[in-house]
């Protein structure tokens, strides 16, 4: 156990476990449907027979029951938590918060748990769920107890999931022109297969054909789907993770810009400049200083 | 907490917004605190404590919003020392919000102002 180690088991058997290392491997299943963030550093997580890469600005959901293997070999250590909610309590949310709170979610209310809002998929860690687990964070960091405030911070990190699933997987999966509900729910779940390849390898040389046999897609179909879905590109996508990488570095770290365009896997630095000027409206050095 | 917000009612926005203006407050734009409950956010470069103009609570006593640093633990607070909760957390596009009352008529929000625009990881 290091410093920042902090385990907690409340009443209703949700867990908070929060760990940092910097070698470490985690075989294991996922007893509950559980949330995996990455407050400092990356993390490698191997699942059905994929492998995600988790920065800070994602989290990742894993269903009751999934296989994982987690691997952490990190210069600096890496900060993880991971909450863990236990069936009963998402169920009985599911039938209070989501049935009162229909309008977020525009009529669609799950009936029971459904993999469809569980699917195990990275997700942006930002907004609500960023503030609530930051408070959450500080918390458990004062070796606080109070089991009230972390059911509170729980509960609100469910609410914000529930919004951020809505918004992410309903509005997104109902951009796809295609009128078969089950066939819709396939291929969305075959597009965030893939964006999570992206997000996972971004800083690798990565050629269409590993994307189309990741998420089992033609290449053509692939195009057209992602783009109803994203309204990007793969790989229009792929330069918005890896600008969006390089701005974190630029802020963050002290290295170079010709460092910083290889870590994060683009060709050359002229280009680089060119697509930051263009998405952030500045240089990356003006916005380094500025940062 | 500090006072963040004072919610005023008044008769007329118009002449309200005017009023506010020669003491030196401008216009900032709607906001909305409650789905019945909208106004105009005055504020002043100055002072500490700006004011949210509006019809909704015309007649009404005024309201005052507690500017927190963390909603959910002060309303976990709140509810500890027995006080009573009339809408337990929101989310509003400025933040999360909870409501409650002193007994004696006078209504309190806590506000945790979220800047969602600057989401940076």
């Amino acid at each position: 156990m290091t410093k920042t180690d902090f385990y907690y088991k409340l009443a209703n058997n949700n867990e908070i476990y929060r760990f940092g290392a910097c070698d470490k491997k985690i075989i294991g299943r996922s007893e509950n449907f559980s949330f995996h963030f990455v407050l400092q550093g990356n993390a490698d997580v191997y699942l059905n027979n994929r492998t995600i890469k988790l920065y800070p600005d994602c989290f990742l959901i894993l269903n009751s029951g999934t296989h994982f293997t987690s691997l952490i070999n990190s210069p600096t250590e890496a900060q993880i938590l991971s909450l863990s909610f236990d069936v009963k309590f998402i169920n009985d949310f599911i039938n209070s918060w989501t049935r009162k709170n229909h309008h977020l979610l525009n009529g669609n209310i799950p009936s029971r748990l459904e993999p469809y809002f569980f699917s195990e998929t990275m997700h942006s860690f930002n907004g609500d769920i960023k503030y609530n687990i930051a408070h959450l964070g500080r918390l458990i960091s004062k070796g606080s107890r109070n089991e009230l405030l972390m059911n509170e911070y729980l509960y609100h990190t469910l609410i914000n999931y529930f919004v951020i699933s809505y918004k992410e997987i309903f509005q997104r999966a109902e951009k796809l022109q295609v009128s078969n509900q089950a066939t819709r729910t396939e291929i969305y779940r075959r597009l965030a297969i893939a964006k999570d390849y992206l997000y996972s390898n971004y800083d690798k040389d990565i050629n269409i054909e590993d994307i189309t046999s990741e998420a089992c897609m033609s290449r053509t179909h692939l195009f057209s789907m992602f783009k109803q879905v994203y309204d990007l590109t793969p790989h229009q996508f792929l330069v918005q993770i890896r600008l969006k990488r390089a701005q974190f570095l630029l802020r963050k770290t002290d290295y170079s810009v010709n460092q910083i365009v290889s870590l994060v896997g683009f060709d050359s630095p002229n280009s680089f400049i060119r697509l930051f000027r263009t998405k952030f409206h500045v240089t990356p050095l003006i916005y380094r200083l500025s940062a | 907490m500090e006072i963040k917000y004072i919610i005023l009612g008044v008769d007329n926005l118009e002449s309200a917004i005017e009023f506010f203006k020669k003491l030196g407050f401008s216009d900032k734009g709607t906001i909305s605190i409650k789905e019945d409950l909208n106004g105009i956010l005055i504020e002043n470069d100055v002072a500490m404590t700006s004011f949210i103009l509006t019809e909704d609570i015309r007649g009404k006593r005024p309201m005052f919003i507690l500017a927190t640093d963390d909603c959910l633990r002060e309303y976990q607070q709140l509810l500890s020392n027995g006080v009573n909760i009339k809408d337990s957390p929101y989310y509003l596009p400025i933040g999360l919000l909870a409501e409650f009352d002193d007994y004696s008529g006078n209504e309190f929000f806590i506000l945790e102002m979220r800047a969602y625009g600057n989401d940076e990881n």
